[in-house]
């Protein structure tokens, strides 16, 4: 059944989370530095950061049921609106993700050629890297900032949103690396972002347990619009889609995939079926975790 | 896009407070009100601006079934408004919660934020609509629609500022109360208690 929010914005809710991670993966991967391991996943996430939320702020204006007059959004002083602020931070994430990216190109597809580019590199990935987590958090205030809806109602949705979003990029990035960088370097690139997701999963999983368990010990309206994943009709997508197939399948796969660099300090010998294969479950269930807190969040009730 | 008397919440000095006291108790659920209000606003099907709920309350043999006309609560400080991005929603200064139509894209977040379920989206028009006391009436010195029809008198409007009005004689008498108060929308419409 489709609801007042269905799959277009779900879809736009993954594809921000996914330039947001991507610019933040990237922009971190600038700051630790020059060494090629790095460089692999600064490149890599400047050229990935701002296609899929172009795409995704696409998909938004064409859910509008005015599609036409988008433009409202930008003649309108709203600060106590989340939608507000986060057309301004898309807009904002979009400019700088794009001017980024072209510092990244070859120098004669390069649209602006300052002198120091190194330090416009590092320069825009100090505004990107601020401006991306605010995009991957932006995603689940969105929805957290409406008390009529008690399933979405708490801070918790905004972190676990986030996390998601960065599990996500670094999936996204795990399955492209091998594409278009080989060799050692870019294997002890695919190393940190296998070990990136493992921490981001953790993170997911470590909200997951408290959003429960503080839904459980709240208002009677948060407890009954947790039974949407506690026996109602999200019960299934949500433990076995989400918590199983997209966050603890992939989480023990890289684990594994880890413990002989870990314990025995092994080079890392990156698996690409495994990779791939994580990485789409994570994809996955990061899609999936969007669907079942847009959709019974929409269901669930004040008082 | 401001637009002439938008005001972000109840204001300060304005010119009314119309409010609505709903008896509850008289409400037969004949839906003469649902139906009053689709003609008069031209409601699309299948979209409500009012409705009427049934509540079965008790054990056989000691079983009573509760009626209770629902709709827009016209809030003091109504949660639609805050998160409306382009400020299409709007508290005019009669204190109705109102939707300007030329600034409003679609975006339905209102939709999500009414605690009443009072919004619906517009296919045709493309925007997020609502009740709106009737305001076309009552610029013709007129009620409500659902007022006038009710059979049984369950609904009392007026302007609760003015002391004399028949409404702010019936909140003032009566132990009345809003719905959904723990969300602090502060409701304009109230339920004889």
């Amino acid at each position: 059944m489709e609801r007042n929010w269905g799959l277009l914005v779900v879809t736009y809710l993954m594809l921000g989370g996914l330039s947001a991670g991507a610019m933040v993966i990237s922009g971190l991967a600038t700051y630790f530095g020059r060494q090629e391991r790095y460089t692999v996943l600064a490149r890599l996430g400047a050229f990935v950061a701002p296609f899929p939320v172009l795409l995704g702020s696409a998909l938004l204006v064409f859910d509008l049921g005015r599609p036409l007059h988008f433009w409202k959004l930008f003649f309108a002083f709203e600060p106590q609106s989340p939608m507000w602020v986060g057309t301004w931070l898309l807009t904002l994430f979009t400019l700088v993700s794009l001017a980024y990216l072209d510092l990244f190109l070859p120098e004669r597809l390069r649209l602006w050629n300052p002198a120091r580019i190194e330090v416009w590199k590092n320069l825009l990935a100090a505004a990107g890297l601020p401006i991306g987590l605010g995009v991957g958090i932006y995603t689940g205030v969105l929805l957290g900032a409406v008390p009529a809806r008690p399933f979405w109602n708490t801070p918790m949705v905004a972190q676990l949103f986030l996390f998601s979003a960065l599990s996500t990029a670094s999936a996204l990035l795990m399955i492209l690396v091998p594409a278009f960088e080989r060799g050692a370097e870019a294997d002890e690139g695919r190393r940190l972002l296998v070990s990136a997701d493992v921490i981001f999963i953790l993170l997911e999983l470590l909200i997951i347990v408290p959003y429960i368990l503080h839904g459980e010990l709240s208002t009677r309206s948060a407890r009954e619009s947790l039974l949407m994943i506690l026996g109602g009709p999200f019960t299934g997508l949500f433990w076995i889609g989400v918590v199983l197939l997209g966050l603890l399948v992939p989480l023990a796969t890289e684990v594994v995939e880890l413990v002989p660099v870990l314990a025995r300090g092994r080079s890392f010998r990156p698996h690409r079926t495994v990779e791939i294969a994580a990485g789409l479950l994570v994809l996955i269930g990061g899609f999936l975790l969007r669907y079942v807190f847009v959709q019974a969040g929409q269901i669930s009730s004040f008082g | 896009m401001s637009h002439e008397g938008r005001v972000r919440t109840a204001p300060v000095e304005r010119a009314r407070r119309y409010a609505m006291v709903i008896d509850d108790r008289a409400c037969l659920n004949c839906q003469a009100c649902v139906v009053a209000c689709k003609a008069e606003n031209s409601v699309p099907i299948g979209s409500h601006r009012n409705w009427v709920t049934e509540v079965e309350k008790g054990r056989f043999p000691f079983v009573s079934v509760q009626m209770e006309p629902g709709q827009c609560m016209q809030c003091e400080n109504p949660p639609c408004v805050r998160v409306c991005p382009t400020g299409a929603s709007f508290i005019d200064p009669d204190g109705i919660v109102l939707v300007n139509a030329a600034d409003c894209i679609g975006c339905r977040y209102c939709i999500e934020a009414c605690p009443y379920g009072a919004r619906y989206f517009h296919e045709e028009s493309g925007t997020v609509d609502k009740c709106t006391f009737c305001r076309h009436r009552l610029d013709q010195g007129q009620e409500p629609a659902c007022v006038v029809t009710c059979p049984t008198r369950a609904r009392i409007f007026g302007d609760a500022d003015d002391p004399d009005s028949e409404v702010a004689r019936a909140i003032a008498r009566n132990r009345v109360e809003g719905r959904k108060e723990e969300a602090g929308t502060r409701p304009n419409v109230f339920y004889l208690s």
